[in-house]
């Protein structure tokens, strides 16, 4: 059975100015050519021809993590308020486990710096659970950056249900397996 | 504005990735037009036992039998073979294309992509988009 269409329920028309409708229209834009391209580097996790070993797996975290904070640091929004990874990481600081300011370098993730901390196996999936977490804060300031709330609305269903796919493709990386 | 129900296309979507049915939704809605999202072989085979989609966005990379296994039964079936198929894949690879074409596909679309590549298909294969739609997505 097919999915359902995507619902065309009539919302109470909100009342928007041109110039907001055409920034909605550039970010939604400029968002299916982001989510697309990380979508494949998520899709890296899913392929049956590369193992699923904690360095390699990490490496496409950092990667794609890395893209999201790229995207998001291109807002208006968070040009505005002089978005970074380590404001956001240090204003969020006692919700991770392992991640710190230490796996920050030039305002990216430090692929060397995040290896050194998964050396022990066992923090992988504690590691990539925080780095989950910046995700799912910079997406959601994606999603503010609409103006329109049917936008916001499809797009934190969106995005809700990629970080699910990426949450359950980590899920089955084998801390233990070596590469 | 929606388009009328003449203009209106019904475009179906074959990919495993839920971000990518999610996309091609958003894209083809914006566009005026219909989307059926379906996730593997066996589902799309069962909706097209009920629907005739103007056009078929296909993955080649699929659970149970692949993109191109698809196309071929899509073709050698009398009331859905003029039914455009669109490949999607992962690799630009000339290889692919070559399949694809083999297989009875009419275009090969690489992913990542981005939405004027979607639009410029469906425009091709569906006729152009309602005037109103025209400029959805140019920048201010």
């Amino acid at each position: 059975m097919a999915e359902a269409l995507v619902d065309n329920v009539d919302r109470t028309p909100e009342t928007l100015s041109p110039e907001a409708i055409q920034q909605d229209m550039a970010l939604e834009y400029d968002s299916m050519v982001f989510l697309s391209a990380i979508e494949q580097l998520a899709v890296r996790w899913s392929s049956s021809t590369l193992p699923t070993s904690p360095a390699l797996a990490l490496a496409s975290l950092v990667d794609l993590a890395n893209r999201v904070v790229e995207f998001v640091e291109q807002l208006p929004m968070a040009k505005a308020g002089d978005f970074s990874l380590q404001a956001l990481i240090s204003r969020d600081l006692p919700n991770y486990a392992q991640l710190g300011l230490q796996h920050i370098q030039k305002r990216r993730f430090s692929r060397e710096a995040l290896e050194r901390t998964v050396q022990s196996a066992a923090t992988f999936h504690l590691i990539s659970k925080d780095i989950l977490r910046v995700l799912n804060i910079c997406l959601a300031i994606n999603v503010k950056a609409f103006h329109s709330s049917e936008m916001r609305r499809q797009w934190k269903t969106v995005y809700a249900g990629f970080l699910a796919h990426v949450a359950k493709a980590l899920q089955q990386v084998d801390p233990d397996q070596r590469t | 504005m929606p388009q009328t129900p003449e203009s209106q296309k019904v475009i179906m979507v074959v990919d495993d990735s839920q971000t990518v049915r999610n996309i091609m939704a958003l894209i083809v809605h914006r566009l005026g037009h219909q989307i059926v999202r379906t996730r593997s072989a066996l589902e799309a085979l069962s909706t097209l036992n009920e629907v005739v989609p103007d056009l078929i966005f296909l993955d080649i990379t699929l659970p149970g039998m692949d993109g191109l296994d698809i196309c071929k039964v899509i073709k050698g079936h009398p009331r859905i073979q003029h039914v455009p198929v669109i490949i999607l894949s992962g690799s630009g690879q000339e290889f692919d294309k070559v399949m694809g074409r083999l297989a009875g596909a009419a275009d090969h679309i690489t992913k990542p992509f981005e939405p004027e590549t979607i639009r410029k298909c469906v425009e091709t294969y569906c006729g152009p988009s309602d005037p109103a739609q025209e400029g959805v997505w140019q920048k201010p």
